[in-house]
């Protein structure tokens, strides 16, 4: 390809390069700049994470051409600091307590520098509005925009200390008997800064994505199109043919165990027979480029014989419907009985019955899926973005054959999890690929990619039928619920039994029955997501409550005041809670505060 | 990514130069937000790409002979900053600060977004109701359009292969004229408008008497509709409460008719109440308070 | 029209594993400079968790928190602390750095009764110093570690921990699934046009019961983030299928809530001090978002009289629940 001769000052530099006119600005930064504080998370303009200025205007680069920039003075987070001095918006994340995962950090800094620059006095709408095109999944951005109300004032020379204002707002509500050796307490209590925040306001936090070795190959996964299918035949002559392909696997190659999984090993490494899901893993190729690595995806060549899919949770339980693995599709029934709940719908006044359903989530961290592995001295090592390094050490070492203690799995910065980065993602495929070709392999994950094939919150089927006395002393609860795990169990197991233990809520019931039913589809796999399906729960016993509290005319506030648990309450497995159960005290504290900030609070009292 | 021939011509004599003489699928890259997403997604495979971001002349905001002119690579971010446009044309203001994000906003181009053609454009339902015209530029010559006339589908335009739009222009309203534009997203920003109504009301002087009235349509055709029959309630007629809600009515009936038999024909039919009603209100406070 | 209510969500979250042991481990070493080194094998996905252990160990130790320097997350030097889920790791990894950390502590307090002639019971150890309660003897710590040099003493520890909890009975699930709970109660503030569905979450109050706040900024971190992780549960996020194909995979058709569109939050930090629980700590990631959908849903229909189960409840859903009905 013809390069384009290009010049433009990068961060106060005046810089002269030739470019392929196809590469966008987002990889000439990243490339052949080094400049990895320009993060990429969606490809398509949506998530602000590769922002960077364009004379003094925020654009994201993913939707750049390279040579566009010819002739125009661009600036990264890189380019922020002066004199080895942070920039006050940097000083004031810091403070503001603005970082989490720091994936969004850059692209928000710089997106609310456009803005100080241009107006130095904004408005807090003013601010919104400028990192509007910032994602962030951690924050809820509440700090972000404090951090840019605490730059003006950094910026107006306003030294004021910041953190000890920012304390103002939350209300810890003291334990009178807090213990009198409270004055010997000197860290515990205290918002200290984060250890990682500085790394992450500047762009040096290195996430795997961000890494580079000497030698590296580029791995890619070929997935699935189509839901359900018996595996054929895989031909890869072709992909192996092509110039710099170093390596083109599948299940053959795999030393070891074929299956991993958190709960149960039923996800195949590479399919080796059977499809269950649009994005399963079929083959891998690691090449000396990305273009080379794509190229060859296309060569491999797959026969399959397609099966219909069963996509429907109510007719994946059903007797004869079609099978995703073996000869059922319920995974789990999970039975809880506590009392005789007959007995307490006779005793109730009052019975409600409601039926619920949630849908899949999807855990959208901003950092896409990335690992690199190496093999060196016998040592396979994995840099990845993970929640559980020890379980993907073990995985690897049992796919590859090898011993735990040869395998070293290392957690790189990570983008955010959310439960997401609990399954095995690149860490085996990365793994095999090193393990291959002797060279480190990155494999980063498109968001697309990442979306098919990680985890996702299982959608729920839940029936809920609620008994009280006229009092408003709940007295039974009898529900049953369907959850979709998709093609693979992930935390699925774990996942339905903490919503049937928790579908009563923090409700003192004294007589319970609950059954639930975890089911493979052809979906998309479900696993862990923040709130392990207690959110499912939680829909279904508050909305329960309300519907409650209306028929026996009281209010929403006195029917959970009226049953909450305390300590000397029994759960729903029977589990005697005899200290620090703070559900009243969360209750008023919150009441309180509503008749102090919220309109119409009467309505809940 | 397939390779292809890169041109960034300084001027535009030199574009139009380039577009005419070079051969197969040829493309011009405005702002490309859209077009760099679809070419390395390979859904377009361009042979040829003329960059116009750094050709000359071709981004500005004047005002001329009672006209407001518009360079077609001006971005959104200057319409929104031009004092001229929030003056005088605030729904083109209003529909382009909707837009996108403030990243899209800095980078994508007026007349990309018109070229882009999509049935959900921010800018287009503004520029029908100050019925404005587009200027189609070719070695050949030139050629002029109202906007909606050059939009023949989901992106889909009758520009003919050698030409580039350069210019958007439109009579600037009178001083008895309010518009504005209002579009339902699922999210406060960084949305694509679900239905969106954009809206110019003129009346005769020192009355609430409707001189003449423009509505337009976003998202319930494959491209952006004028409402003529929901005009005709208001022309002629003094505005009021009760007028408003008969206008509101035929906008509905007019957004039924357009969607089909959709499965978003019930939420649409409904949610373009909502949003006609709103800004006609507010149309009509501030005819009013002036 | 614009219609406004609010509602009320509770929740409750047991820590850790479901009946399940879910152990975990961690190392610390004190250097002869009075500065640490933590061996976590817990990841610190952004919550922060690399921050909260360094505060456990700093104040076990007596040592300033900048002086602890913490690798996690690494199989090759830092023992196992299981996933970073279940909200378990400030309570579970966290107790398991304070054992380690009190192991450290146990031979620089030994030394320091030695040195000072008296019970190894009353020695304090805070601000780099060792105290003998009730007296005005103390020595520093940096004379400790001297000390320690000159006769060959490593100040190292281990700890690991596993919350006491029991296998579920199999016909009936009773046992003990948590070694103890998170609680929380959220209260929402939401505007509802009824005319084009759009909702807005205006405030939410949240009130957590996180045990004791180690760090509390952090807290206020996870419930804002919370709070709006759950606002997008129950009226925006839905990944959308099409014969097992989603058809909403990217950002630009999967929409996450941006910076404009935050309610207000207020947080509110409970402290029912949990006795097991590293300085009476819990834990709080997950606890953050659960009670927000139900707050929303309770508050929609103390808004508008509509009951909402299906979620999330879109602009469509609204619509089609409120205005069609009885078509269906």
């Amino acid at each position: 390809m013809e390069e384009v001769k290009i010049s433009f000052i990068l961060n106060d530099e005046s810089v002269s390069v030739e470019v392929d006119p196809r590469k966008r600005l987002l990889d000439m930064l990243r490339e052949d700049f080094l400049l990895t504080g320009v993060k990429e998370g969606c490809s398509v303009g949506e998530c602000g994470a590769c922002t960077v200025l364009i004379d003094g205007r925020a654009v994201t680069s993913c939707l750049v051409l390279a040579p566009q920039v010819n002739g125009h003075r661009v600036t990264t987070i890189e380019g922020l600091q002066k004199n080895g001095e942070l920039h006050p918006l940097q000083q004031a994340f810091i403070d503001s307590g603005a970082v989490q995962c720091g994936f969004c950090t850059p692209g928000m800094i710089l997106a609310a520098k456009a803005l100080l620059d241009r107006n130095p006095h904004p408005t807090r709408e003013d601010i919104k509005t400028a990192i509007s095109g910032n994602l962030c999944r951690c924050t809820g951005y509440e700090k972000i925009i404090k951090a840019v109300e605490t730059a003006v004032k950094y910026l107006e020379g306003k030294d004021e200390n910041n953190r000890t204002n920012d304390r103002k707002k939350t209300e810890t509500l003291k334990k009178l008997t807090e213990e009198a050796i409270s004055d010997d307490i000197r860290v515990i209590g205290k918002s200290i800064i984060r250890k990682d925040a500085l790394k992450k306001t500047t762009g040096e936090a290195l996430f795997a994505g961000d890494m580079r070795f000497e030698n590296m190959l580029y791995g890619k996964v070929l997935r699935s199109q189509v839901p359900h299918a018996i595996l054929k035949n895989i031909d890869t002559t072709d992909a192996k043919s092509l110039p710099g392909v170093k390596a083109v696997l599948t299940y053959k190659d795999i030393p070891g165990a074929n299956r991993v999984g958190i709960i149960l090993k039923d996800e195949p490494v590479l399919v080796d027979h059977k499809i269950a899901r649009i994005g399963d893993p079929i083959a891998l190729v690691a090449a000396e480029t990305q273009e080379i690595a794509e190229e060859a995806l296309e060569r491999i060549k797959v026969e399959l014989e397609e099966l219909p899919p069963v996509v429907d949770v109510k007719e994946a339980i059903k007797e004869d419907s079609v099978k995703v693995h073996g000869d059922t599709n319920i995974i789990a029934i999970k039975n809880l009985i506590k009392g005789d709940v007959e007995e307490g719908f006779r005793k109730s006044d009052i019975i409600v019955e409601n039926h619920y359903k949630t849908n899949f989530v999807s855990h959208m961290f901003i950092e896409p899926e990335c690992g690199i592995g190496s093999y060196e001295n016998g040592v396979i090592t994995v840099w990845c973005s993970s929640q559980n390094v020890h379980f993907d050490r073990a995985e690897v070492a049992r796919v590859l054959n090898m011993p735990r203690s040869k395998v070293r799995v290392i957690q790189a910065e990570t983008g955010g999890g959310f439960g997401g980065k609990l399954d095995i993602s690149t860490q085996c495929y990365a793994a095999l690929l090193a393990y291959y070709t002797k060279r480190p392999v990155k494999i980063i994950y498109s968001r697309v990619e990442s979306t098919m094939a990680s985890s996702k919150r299982h959608p729920a089927i839940i029936r809920c039928k609620t008994g009280a006395t006229k009092e408003g002393k709940l007295m039974a609860l009898d529900a049953d619920m369907i959850l979709d795990t998709g093609a693979y169990a992930s935390y699925g197991p774990g996942v339905i039994t903490r919503t049937v233990v928790h579908i009563t809520g923090p409700y003192d019931i004294p007589n319970v029955k609950v059954k639930g039913h975890l089911v493979y589809t052809n979906n998309p796999m479900a696993g862990a997501m923040r709130g392990f399906g207690v959110p499912q729960a939680a829909i279904v016993h508050e909305s329960q409550m309300d519907i409650l509290a209306k028929e026996l005319g009281i209010s929403p506030y006195e029917i959970r005041k009226r049953n909450v648990l305390k300590p000397g309450s029994y759960t729903a497995t029977n589990q005697l809670l005899t200290s620090s159960v703070g559900i009243e005290k969360t209750l008023d504290a919150a009441v309180e505060k509503a008749k102090e900030m919220l309109k119409g609070w009467e309505g809940i009292l | 990514m397939q390779e292809f021939k890169y041109f960034a011509p300084s001027d535009i004599n030199q574009a139009l130069k380039i577009l005419d003489s070079v051969k197969g699928d040829k493309r011009i890259l405005a702002g490309g937000t859209d077009l760099v997403i679809a070419i390395r997604e390979r859904k377009i495979n361009p042979e040829v790409v003329i960059d116009l971001k750094n050709t000359q002349n071709l981004n500005y905001i004047k005002q001329e002979n009672g006209y407001i002119k518009i360079g077609s690579m001006s971005t959104f971010t200057d319409v929104i900053e031009s004092e001229l446009i929030k003056r005088k044309a605030r729904v083109l203001h209003e529909s382009c600060y909707s837009m996108g994000s403030p990243q899209i906003r800095n980078w994508a181009t007026i007349g990309g977004n018109i070229i882009n053609a999509s049935p959900a454009t921010d800018s287009v339902p503004a520029l029908m109701v100050l019925d404005a015209t587009v200027k189609l530029e070719s070695v050949s010559g030139i050629r002029e359009f109202k906007v909606q006339d050059i939009l023949k589908g989901i992106n889909k335009t009758n520009l003919n292969e050698n030409e580039i739009l350069t210019e958007i222009s439109f009579k600037i309203p009178s001083e008895n004229t309010v518009t504005g534009f209002r579009k339902l997203g699922r999210r406060a920003a960084l949305s694509i408008a679900r239905i969106s109504i954009a809206c110019l009301i003129e009346v005769e002087e020192n009355t609430m008497r409707c001189r003449d009235a423009r509505i337009a349509l976003g998202a319930v055709a494959k491209n952006p509709i004028r409402a003529t029959s929901a005009e005709e309630v208001l022309i002629g007629k003094d505005i009021s409460q009760k007028l408003i809600d008969d206008c509101v009515e035929v906008i509905s009936e007019i957004a039924v008719k357009n969607i089909g038999n959709r499965p978003s024909l019930p939420f649409k039919r409904q949610s373009i109440k909502g949003i006609s009603r709103e800004l006609l209100n507010r149309l009509y406070m501030e005819l009013w308070s002036n | 029209m614009i219609k406004t209510g609010i509602g009320i969500g509770c929740m409750w979250y047991g820590i850790g594993n479901t009946g399940l042991p879910n152990p975990a481990a961690a190392f610390v070493e004190v250097h002869s400079d009075c500065s640490a080194t933590l061996l976590t094998g817990c990841a610190d996905i952004g919550q922060g968790s690399n921050t909260v252990l360094a505060q456990i160990v700093a104040e076990t130790l007596g040592i300033d928190f900048e002086d602890v320097f913490v690798t996690s997350a690494d199989t090759g030097v830092t023992p196992e602390a299981g996933a970073t889920s279940a909200s378990r790791q400030t309570y579970i990894s966290g107790n398991a750095c304070k054992r380690a950390a009190e192991m450290a502590r146990q031979t620089l307090v030994d030394l320091a009764a030695d040195l000072l002639q008296d019970d190894k019971d009353k020695i304090l150890l805070k601000d780099k110093m060792a105290f003998v309660k009730d007296t005005d003897k103390s020595i520093s710590m940096a004379k400790l570690l001297e000390e320690c040099d000159r006769r060959g003493i490593l100040v190292i520890g281990s700890g690991s921990f596993n919350p006491d909890t029991t296998y579920l009975d199999a016909q009936t699930m009773a046992g003990i699934p948590y070694a103890t709970y998170a609680f929380a109660t959220h209260i929402a503030e939401v505007e509802v046009n009824t005319e084009t569905g759009e909702i807005k979450v205006k405030k939410i109050i949240a009130a957590h019961d996180v045990g004791k706040a180690v760090n509390p900024s952090l807290i206020e971190g996870q419930i804002e983030g919370g709070c709006l992780m759950g606002a997008g549960y129950a009226l925006l996020e839905e990944v959308l299928l099409s014969n097992g194909r989603i058809t909403n995979p990217n950002l630009s058709n999967y929409l996450l809530f941006t910076a404009k569109d935050v309610p207000e939050v207020y947080p509110i930090i409970v402290e029912e001090k949990e006795e097991t629980g590293p300085y009476g700590a819990k834990g709080v990631g997950e606890p953050s978002l659960i009670p927000t959908a139900p707050a929303i849903l309770n508050a929609i229909y103390n808004a508008t009289g509509e009951r909402f189960t299906d979620i999330p409840v879109t602009q469509e859903r609204f619509i089609e629940q409120t205005y069609y009905k009885f078509d269906k």
